[in-house]
């Protein structure tokens, strides 16, 4: 199915991703894949959209195809309507599986299995065919029938106890954390599919558990706990088990903070020449574990330097001598940031009700031949069906 | 550890030397990459820390099932890369562009990860997760609104950077095959702003900025963050269909919850959420964990029991399913580590063809 020739795209060129995923992990997932170079489409109907297509905004009234939700997250793809409640819809999605590479679902477990879309049908049908599943929970074991969303998961998997206040408060993320690990963990999973699809000539299954992602980027807790400590403790009030001074501090405004990093002793003493002070040859400051021990008290003389001063200008200056440290950039911020410009991190398509959009970017390089021609993203059912791969 | 067997064939070198980047490798060795690491041209990064307990015990998770390659010199380092699909650098890497060129053929390409990138007016800028999360835009959104922002714990933040490094890997390794060699500049703050849920095009749309709002979802609402009377904190999801609502509330013995239509709609309930809050408070204070969670679950309320990480290795999900490895760690240690995601998806099929096993610690 895939010609070998360069690949102008970008890696997945000629790849086919048909894509029943919903909300945010799987659409991320697949975005990337479509970013990658592969074409993706996606199955949705009238009676059974993304839900994301309801969340909003919208730039006038409430209109499926303008949610912002979902513009975020479906560039690259375009829309076949199945509904696949019925056996017409289902017979064509075994059909365009057999025709593809990858398939993407996100549905809770066994759904697919229900309408006759699982994997050993599919697989029997396309031996080639790489299926990678995401679940909350995982396929198996007592709670994979439990409703996940990101928000729960990030309580349960215990990241939200490594983020207290001093008064035991604990607080999430600002995002919901595990979609995005989920998405990219199953974007590499394809990958990886892929590679061993072009040895073996066979298809894998795979799945990726949100509740198994997150805490497979907790490392550095695990090791706290496996010399004894307790990471609850080490990391409370937002704190590095490590690293001093490390923290965030108020600036002049409203809301206005920067972050500040001493990795080592170097960036400290650089630290203290750009406050103009003699921090750095106090005896409880002049080490890092002095430095730990007096945390708050050297928290609290960094906090008053900082408080009356604008952030962006003495991140400038703190970064000119060497100290890791950054303004906390609010999206209006970064939508105008020149680095990002500079870098062209913003990925802009024309809608065609919304208009000229511009939508997150990637870490990822983007070829320019996608990049020039990327769809935006699909008004629901506007690939037809026997154009989805002919 | 048990590995899957996908990538078997490839290799990638790891020059790395901070979070990001060799995480990203370990991810590609669980999937079975080959994974070669000259450790003796490495020196840690510094925010993986001075104590070197500590230290030796993140490093030998970061590092498990990589393999050492002996760099007793240049020619020795040459052989490693002539011979890999890939090769992943960060800022403190040692400078092998010469040593690259030189490799006849098609050379491996590289992701070079760095806190800003190779170029735009910040390149030079350093940082490590903390200022990641800040210049990403994750940080000004984290934490409750009324105090200050909360940075998340160290490194999870590198840790879905990570993930995209791997994928810039496996793209280099797929590009390679058809006959290109890549190059890929992966900036840190890119991999952070790439994640910002419902902030780019609310932004544009609506004009609307996202700040900070604690434990709340920006656009529906369930009964938000709660503590139990013997004490345990939950988070309740933000029940976006009726029938979730319904449930939670004959669950807690509220009909009434029910029968108020404007708490019936999650939209409604997210501008009522004070007055929602407060109400499900005093119900909650009066009840143990065991009276509402385990019901709420089986009835398919979306709702989280803040755990911590010694209850969740011993919750009989993660059991059953064996996801936590146990290791061979620094100081003779048996050490507990995350296990491999993704993995092969239950069913009738045979997996002995891509699983495979190994003992592996991190490269000594």
């Amino acid at each position: 199915m895939v010609d070998d020739s360069a690949r102008s795209r970008g890696p997945l060129e000629g790849v086919k991703v048909l894509d029943f995923s919903q909300a945010w992990a799987g659409p991320l997932c697949t975005r990337t894949l479509g970013d990658l170079g592969a074409d993706v489409l996606k199955v949705e109907s009238d009676a059974f959209m993304d839900v994301s297509r309801t969340l909003g905004p919208f730039p006038a009234s409430p209109d499926r195809d303008s949610s912002g939700y979902f513009l975020e997250w479906n560039r690259a793809k375009r829309s076949v309507s199945l509904d696949l409640r019925t056996d017409e819809g289902r017979a064509s999605a075994q059909r365009l599986a057999s025709l593809c590479d990858v398939v993407v679902e996100n549905f809770s477990p066994g759904v697919m299995e229900r309408l006759g879309l699982g994997y050993d049908v599919l697989h029997e049908a396309n031996e080639r065919l790489v299926m990678v599943s995401i679940s909350g929970f995982g396929r198996t074991g007592p709670a994979k029938e439990h409703v996940a969303f990101g928000q729960q998961i990030e309580a349960v998997s215990g990241l939200m106890s490594l983020m207290t206040y001093d008064d035991g408060r604990p607080t999430k993320t600002g995002i919901s954390w595990s979609d995005p690990l989920a998405g990219f963990l199953a974007a590499l999973s394809v990958l990886a599919a892929l590679e061993q699809r072009d040895r073996s000539g066979k298809g894998e299954w795979l799945e990726v558990s949100m509740l198994e992602a997150t805490l497979a980027t907790m490392g550095r807790a695990f090791a706290l706990m496996n010399v004894g400590q307790s990471p609850v403790d080490e990391f409370r009030g937002g704190r590095h088990p490590e690293l001093c001074p490390a923290g965030v501090y108020p600036t002049q405004g409203v809301d206005a903070w920067i972050a500040i990093e001493c990795r080592d002793q170097a960036e400290w003493e650089s630290l203290c020449r750009v406050a103009g002070v003699n921090w750095a040859d106090r005896s409880e400051f002049s080490g890092p574990t002095q430095r730990l021990r007096n945390r708050d008290a050297l928290d609290s003389l960094i906090a008053s330097w900082t408080m009356n001063l604008d952030a962006q200008v003495l991140a400038d200056e703190l970064q000119g001598e060497g100290v890791p440290a950054s303004p906390l950039l609010n999206i209006a911020e970064l939508l105008v940031d020149e680095h990002l410009k500079d870098r062209g991190f913003w990925v802009s398509v024309d809608h065609p009700t919304v208009g000229k959009l511009v939508t997150a970017g990637t870490a990822l390089p983007i070829a320019p031949a996608t990049l020039a021609s990327m769809p935006a993203p699909p008004i629901l059912g506007s690939t037809p069906v026997g154009a989805g791969w002919p | 550890m048990s590995a899957l067997a996908l990538l078997d064939g490839v290799t990638v070198v790891d020059l790395s030397t901070r979070v990001p980047a060799r995480l990203a490798s370990r991810l590609l060795s669980d999937l079975g990459a080959k994974v070669m690491r000259p450790t003796s041209l490495l020196v840690d990064g510094p925010e993986l820390g001075a104590d070197s307990n500590s230290r030796r015990a993140y490093t030998s998770l970061l590092d498990r099932g990589k393999v050492e390659l002996r760099a007793e010199g240049v020619d020795d380092l040459w052989a490693g890369l002539s011979g890999a699909d890939a090769v992943v650098l960060d800022e403190g890497s040692p400078d092998v562009v010469a040593l690259l060129e030189s490799i006849p053929d098609s050379r491996p390409g590289t992701v070079t990860v760095t806190p800003f990138g190779n170029t735009g007016r910040r390149s030079g800028w350093r940082g490590g997760d903390l200022i990641a999360q800040a210049s990403g835009g994750l940080l000004r959104i984290t934490g409750d609104a009324d105090r200050q922002p909360m940075p998340l714990p160290p490194d999870v933040t590198h840790g879905v950077v990570g993930v995209q490094v791997a994928i810039a890997l496996l793209s280099i390794v797929r590009n390679r095959r058809f006959g290109s060699v890549d190059d890929i500049d992966l900036s840190v703050q890119d991999g952070v702003v790439g994640i910002l849920e419902g902030a780019v095009t609310p932004a544009q749309m609506a004009g609307t900025v996202r700040e900070r709002m604690g434990t709340m979802h920006p656009s529906v609402h369930g009964i938000g963050l709660q503590r139990t009377r013997d004490g345990q904190w939950v988070l309740f999801g933000t029940c976006p269909r009726p029938a979730m609502w319904d449930s939670l509330a004959d669950v807690l013995g509220r009909p009434e919850w029910s029968a108020n239509e404007r708490w019936l709609d999650a939209r409604l309930r997210r501008e009522d959420s004070v007055e929602v809050d407060e109400s499900a408070a005093t119900t909650i204070e009066a009840l143990d964990l065991n009276d509402f969670y385990e019901p709420m679950l089986a009835r398919g309320v979306p709702v989280g029991v803040v755990n911590d990480l010694q209850k969740v290795l011993s919750w009989d999900q993660i059991v059953e399913r064996e996801f936590i490895d146990v290791i061979d760690g620094p100081e003779g240690r048996r050490d507990r580590a995350p296990g491999v995601v993704p993995r092969l998806a239950s069913g009738n099929r045979k997996t002995s063809d891509t699983t495979t096993t190994k003992k592996t610690g991190a490269p000594i």
